[in-house]
């Protein structure tokens, strides 16, 4: 047994097949006008209806989804702010001593090590 | 012009060393202020071996003689040439280049500034196999700030032809840009790309060195400033690019583009090819902006609706192209697919049960065998196209023997971007700017312009069918996730690029056709496939952050913010 749910004007009406037998054509025709509802709107009708109301909700989602990207866009610009802010209050933090060893080693792996490998390649490939 | 191309005897009363850097400086009319400063860089220099070219293009303002008399005897390096009449920018570079005798020329513009250790560290990377060298570069703003660095990709071929993503610093060995013929009258204000259009043509790839080592000026009237403030240059930067296509022998046109600096290239298809779609599917449905759809019906009717096949099935598309769909449907789907599929696409359509466990890659391994077109598109099911044009687009693309692989722009259902091409950096995999407003240009315009990538999604991918087979298809060790980047990496072990464009795109209503989430054996295995290759991405930029895909800098790499003129004559510091 299936059940079907036919909106129209608020009201449900559920219809109840019993059986598998083919319904007669006039039977199928008032089933489907059941289904359509008192105003008997043309498919075309419900067709152009459903487009519109798609269109719509396209329209609405697609606002949505510019400001969720222009949101994702502004977390970038946050995060860079944070991850700066972050490293300028862990240096603050620091020892002079500490801050004198934290350069010289980010000297020494961004700095020294490229241009030493540079040169050894060089060197290599000379 | 007054100067001729020096030997160590001709010019210089004491015999020296040929240097190795010869800095070419074309002035007129510049700020005082800003002339110093650029050539004070110059003197500062740790690197020893350069002597300064300064062309002076007979500048109307009495202030540039006096600041380059000034200039002129304190590094014994420099030599001034006055020209009598004002010749353009071209012209003067020309001079200066004729008057160089280094082995390298360093292009600097007159109010520029350079890195202490600009000229050491290109130093540090000149290699025997490379002619031209490019570094990263941000802008100086008026108040003397540091901003907005740009840190740019590994030479990007594509995405020269739709804009000078190199700019500054440059620095070529002096034969090739002989050999090229230096600079062309006519181009002025777009003189520089064309130069490097030029020299790509005889000595690409560019070695790129990921350090800042210019800060370009960003003064009201410069294009660091507005890229709108000088229209002229960019029509001229456009007959640069179609110049370049005529010479590569690419059928292309080049007209400016919808932003200032980018240039739309547009590729007529030949030969009225053959486009296999393969569309693996299950017959998922979903709801779709309210309404439910078959997916798979959506996916290829949107294809051939826009292209008038719609109702002629196996007609020639607009634009001159043939389409066959290939529908790999999995044993057991409901009937309705295929026969809406039929309904839909007529005689176009092949269809090829899939009886296996699901395995992605085998869907379309077998769906690629059972096509017959010159070209493979990989479609998804869950997807519709967006722009009717995007066919024609990739297939332009992928005409060029040299490219293996072409990705196009995929929004979500809301219209953020999915993909804009694959990042693989430091081991992470994602889509460049997930999440982004799909209309947005993105960092350094790279939403904006055609540009190699590590990768595309195979979501949307346009393949040549000899570079399918040459690569072996689809590895079917990855059944779910990142089949398409291991294909990806094969194309471009094969020597071929791969290239992305904004100019095709669809809607990926990704993860409403199924969940698939990533299994850590896949992370394993294409670790272990492509430890390296997905470790450093040769089209991001070793400065920028960890685990992100979105052109965020390393912490305190990012500078201040940009200088801008408000439209009512504000000024805004960001």
């Amino acid at each position: 047994m299936a059940a079907v749910r036919v909106g129209s004007n608020l009201t449900c009406i559920l219809i109840f097949m019993t059986d598998a037998t083919p319904a007669e054509p006039g039977d199928e025709l008032e089933r489907l006008r059941a289904l359509v509802g008192p105003s008997e709107i043309a498919y075309e009708s419900l067709q152009a209806d459903r487009d519109a109301a798609q269109q719509i909700a396209q329209a609405a989602m697609a606002e949505t989804g510019e400001l969720n990207g222009r949101l994702t866009e502004m977390s970038v610009q946050l995060s860079r702010a944070r991850q700066d802010q972050d490293v300028l209050l862990l240096r603050a933090r620091m020892t002079p001593w500490r801050r004198v060893v934290n350069r010289a080693k980010r000297r020494w792996s961004t700095s020294i090590v490229p241009r030493a490998s540079h040169v050894v390649d060089r060197f290599r490939s000379s | 012009m007054n100067g001729n191309r020096c030997t160590t005897s001709e010019q210089l009363s004491t015999p020296r060393a040929q240097p190795r850097f010869s800095v070419l400086t074309t002035v007129y009319d510049t700020e005082p202020d800003h002339l110093r400063a650029c050539l004070a860089s110059v003197d500062a220099q740790t690197e020893q071996s350069w002597e300064h070219i300064v062309v002076d293009d007979c500048s109307q303002r009495p202030e540039v003689r006096a600041v380059l008399a000034e200039f002129d005897g304190q590094s014994g390096r420099r030599t001034v040439i006055y020209r009598s009449d004002n010749g353009g920018i071209a012209a003067a570079s020309n001079d200066a280049l004729t008057a160089a005798c280094g082995e390298f020329v360093v292009l600097l513009d007159h109010d520029d500034v350079l890195t202490v250790d600009a000229l050491a560290a290109m130093g540090g990377h000149l290699r025997g196999d490379a002619d031209v060298y490019y570094s990263d570069h941000d802008l100086l703003r008026p108040d003397g700030r540091c901003a907005s660095p740009m840190y740019k990709p590994d030479f990007s071929l594509e995405r020269l032809r739709n804009h000078n993503y190199i700019t500054h610093l440059v620095v070529a060995r002096r034969t090739v840009v002989d050999q090229v013929g230096g600079f062309r009258s006519g181009f002025d204000g777009a003189q520089d790309h064309d130069l490097l259009l030029r020299l790509a043509e005889v000595s690409a790839p560019f070695d790129h060195v990921p350090e800042v080592l210019l800060h370009w000026r960003q003064s009201p009237a410069s294009v660091a400033s507005d890229s709108m403030s000088k229209p002229e240059a960019y029509n001229r930067g456009a007959r640069a690019v179609g110049d370049h296509l005529t010479r590569c022998g690419i059928d292309a046109t080049a007209e400016p583009g919808k932003y200032a600096g980018i240039y739309r290239i547009r590729r007529p298809v030949r030969d009225r090819p053959t486009v296999s779609v393969i569309v693996p599917t299950r017959g998922s449905r979903g709801r779709i902006w309210g309404a439910e759809r078959i997916f798979v019906h959506d996916a290829v009717a949107s294809l051939l609706r826009v292209t008038g096949q719609h109702e002629l099935a196996g007609a020639e598309l607009v634009g001159g192209i043939d389409l066959e769909i290939v529908a790999v449907i999995d044993e057991g789907t409901d009937a309705v697919v295929e026969r809406g599929l039929r309904s839909i696409a007529g005689d176009a359509l092949t269809v090829v049960t899939y009886g296996r466990p699901f395995n992605f890659s085998e869907k379309i391994n077998v769906g690629v065998a059972a096509s017959s077109g010159d070209y493979v598109l990989l479609l998804n099911d869950d997807t519709e196209l967006l722009n009717p044009g995007s066919l024609q687009e990739m297939v332009g693309l992928a005409q060029d023997r040299s490219v293996g692989m072409v990705g196009a722009k995929l929004l979500f259902e809301d219209g953020r971007l999915q993909h804009g091409g694959h990042v693989y950096h430091r081991g992470f995999i994602s889509h460049a700017l997930l999440g982004w407003p799909g209309d947005h240009p993105g960092p350094y315009r790279a939403l904006a312009v055609e540009r190699e990538c590590s990768g595309v999604t195979a979501a949307a991918a346009l393949v040549r069918r000899d570079v399918f087979d040459e690569v072996g298809g689809m590895n079917e060790a990855f059944a779910v996730n990142y089949n398409d980047v291991d294909f990806s990496l094969r194309v471009r072990a094969s020597g071929r690029r791969i290239i992305w464009t904004p100019h095709a795109s669809w809607y990926h209503f990704e993860q409403q056709s199924g969940e698939h989430p990533i299994l850590d054996e896949e992370i394993l295995t294409v670790q272990q496939l492509w430890g390296r290759d997905i470790d450093v991405d040769p089209f991001y930029n070793s400065n920028l952050a960890p685990g992100r895909t979105d052109w965020l800098e390393l912490p305190l790499r990012s500078g201040a913010p940009p200088y801008e003129v408000l439209p009512d004559g504000r000024v805004s510091w960001g």
